[in-house]
């Protein structure tokens, strides 16, 4: 097998889990118009709520996936309750500035808890797993991540095209005061976002557990990425949160081969700046 | 039915509706009419509770509502139809019908409603899952007509829905809401196209300026000057 398709089959793998991190971004920037620059501290507290399962509960960090599904989703709407929707009555940069104080609060308060140091499960189901495919070797762990994370990615997919609640969201989405007027709780349906959002970020992170480390700065590193991708994917736009993980994943895994694999952030951003360049409102964006 | 007393309403610190009363009784369609930015939009805004009112009371069906949650005044039955053909763009027309009956939770009801919506704008079935952004505005019109008549509603508020249509798709229109009012359903018209309006209207209002400066009939609101006198600016 072509060295060249290997990489992009690994980068495919990645690029699942970067859809499903922009998902829950993608949600709540659609239903109210903002970004939440906490969404990697998210990612970050359900990689140590994995963690912590799987070190002190039940040894396998798979186990840890609905504990950080339902701390994420808590988390998240607690975020909106207690913190956003009083910052929506203020200016928009007050908006900004509140979600990205947020993020500092929770990053630098998983710094005094769990202390500076580098984390990795002790084990687990598919940790260190090697799966070969005829000539193709993959990584158990990120074979699973992946395979959660698209299910998961269907899951929420269906819940919005399919369920009243979900068309809701989208009504909010497309115009929230026309909403109101059919007699949707525009309020809940924030609450509902910010939930979703959380949950997403927090299941996303328990699977980076098998094979990634953990520490209270990695949500930096994969917000960036989340962030470029539901640009690149068009703000709002769920399909394009999908096409968007998996071209950065793609482009990531494709430019540590060939390239180098510090060049990785580099050459995304190169992609997303020439997508923008011809699609100002990203691949799949409405506006 | 409805009773809105002296109420005051606007954006910020600028009045735009100065002390309204006005009725709507069970079965009746009643018209408010105006200039533009005479203040008719604002008075509906306030009744679905989008603008709070600044004081004055508005009741229904013998309940205070005054400033109540939108989603809850939706649940009492009075639904807004807003101006400017405020579909769910991106939605088909089916789920926009859906959100119409949003509050309605008996399937049975959704479906035979939404058969009801189809019989009387066969062209909405033809575009069931067409994008509602890319219908033609008279289509549009008729959309979210259709969408407010899914929540069932006991009143129903027009806002200008003749806005922007050809003059041979208002006269549809016009006939549409007659229609409706024959069913029984009581409706509050907000229109410029005063004698188009009224001559389906049992009676009316005029609105200058925030004020209401005329009242009546039908009748009495078409004979004489009242009209006339009321749309002249200042």
């Amino acid at each position: 097998m072509s060295v060249f398709l290997e990489v992009s089959i690994q980068g495919v793998l990645m690029g699942l889990t970067y859809a499903l991190l922009a998902l829950g971004l993608t949600v709540i920037f659609g239903v109210m118009d903002m970004v939440n620059f906490a969404h990697g501290e998210f990612l970050m507290i359900g990689m140590y709520a994995a963690y912590l399962t799987a070190a002190h509960v039940f040894p396998d960090p798979l186990v840890g996936v609905p504990v950080a599904g339902l701390i994420g989703l808590v988390l998240g709407a607690l975020s909106y309750r207690l913190l956003v929707r009083r910052l929506l009555q203020g200016p928009t940069i007050a908006q900004i500035f509140g979600t990205f104080g947020l993020m500092l609060f929770l990053r630098y308060g998983a710094l005094a808890v769990f202390g500076p140091n580098l984390r990795s499960a002790p084990g687990g189901l598919v940790v260190g797993q090697r799966l070969v495919l005829g000539g193709l070797v993959l990584d158990g762990a990120k074979v699973t991540a992946a395979a959660g994370s698209a299910l998961l990615f269907a899951l929420i997919y269906w819940f919005l095209q399919r369920t009243r609640v979900g068309l809701g969201l989208r009504a909010t989405a497309a115009h929230r005061e026309a909403a109101r007027y059919m007699g949707v709780d525009t309020d809940a349906m924030n609450s509902i976002g910010w939930a979703i959002g959380g949950a997403t970020a927090g299941m996303a992170g328990a699977l980076l557990v098998n094979f990634y480390y953990v520490s209270p700065t990695v949500g930096m590193v994969f917000a960036m990425i989340t962030f470029t991708t539901v640009a690149l994917g068009g703000f709002g736009s769920v399909p394009g949160a999908f096409v968007a993980g998996i071209i950065v994943g793609v482009v990531e895994a494709v430019t540590a081969q060939y390239f180098s694999p510090q060049l990785k952030l580099a050459v995304i951003y190169l992609v997303f700046f020439l997508v923008v360049l011809l699609r100002p409102h990203g691949l799949l964006g409405a506006r | 039915m409805l009773q809105v007393a002296d109420l005051k309403a606007g954006y910020g610190q600028a009045p735009v509706v100065r002390g309204v009363s006005l009725e709507v009784n069970a079965g009746e369609l009643v018209c408010l009419l105006g200039a533009n930015g005479a203040g008719k939009s604002t008075v509906l805004k306030s009744i679905m509770g989008t603008v709070k009112p600044v004081s004055g009371r508005v009741r229904f069906l013998g309940e205070d509502i005054t400033g109540r949650p939108t989603p809850e005044i939706v649940g009492r039955g009075i639904v807004y139809v807003p101006e400017g053909k405020l579909v769910f763009a991106p939605l088909s027309v089916e789920e926009n019908l859906r959100l119409g009956a949003y509050l309605v939770r008996d399937e049975e009801t959704v479906r035979s409603r939404m058969e009801q919506a189809y019989e009387l704008f066969p062209r909405l079935w033809e575009r069931r899952g067409q994008r509602a952004g890319t219908l033609s505005g008279g289509e549009q019109t008729m959309l979210a007509l259709a969408r407010g008549l899914m929540a069932g509603p006991r009143l129903l508020l027009l806002d200008e829905p003749s806005l922007g249509l050809m003059p041979k798709l208002v006269g549809e229109l016009f006939e549409t809401v007659a229609r409706l009012k024959e069913t029984g359903l009581a409706v509050l018209l907000v229109e410029q196209r005063a004698r188009q309006a009224l001559a389906l209207a049992d009676r009316g209002y005029v609105l200058r300026t925030g004020r209401i400066v005329a009242a009546g009939t039908r009748e009495e609101l078409l004979s004489g000057d009242t009209l006339r006198q009321a749309f002249l600016s200042g």
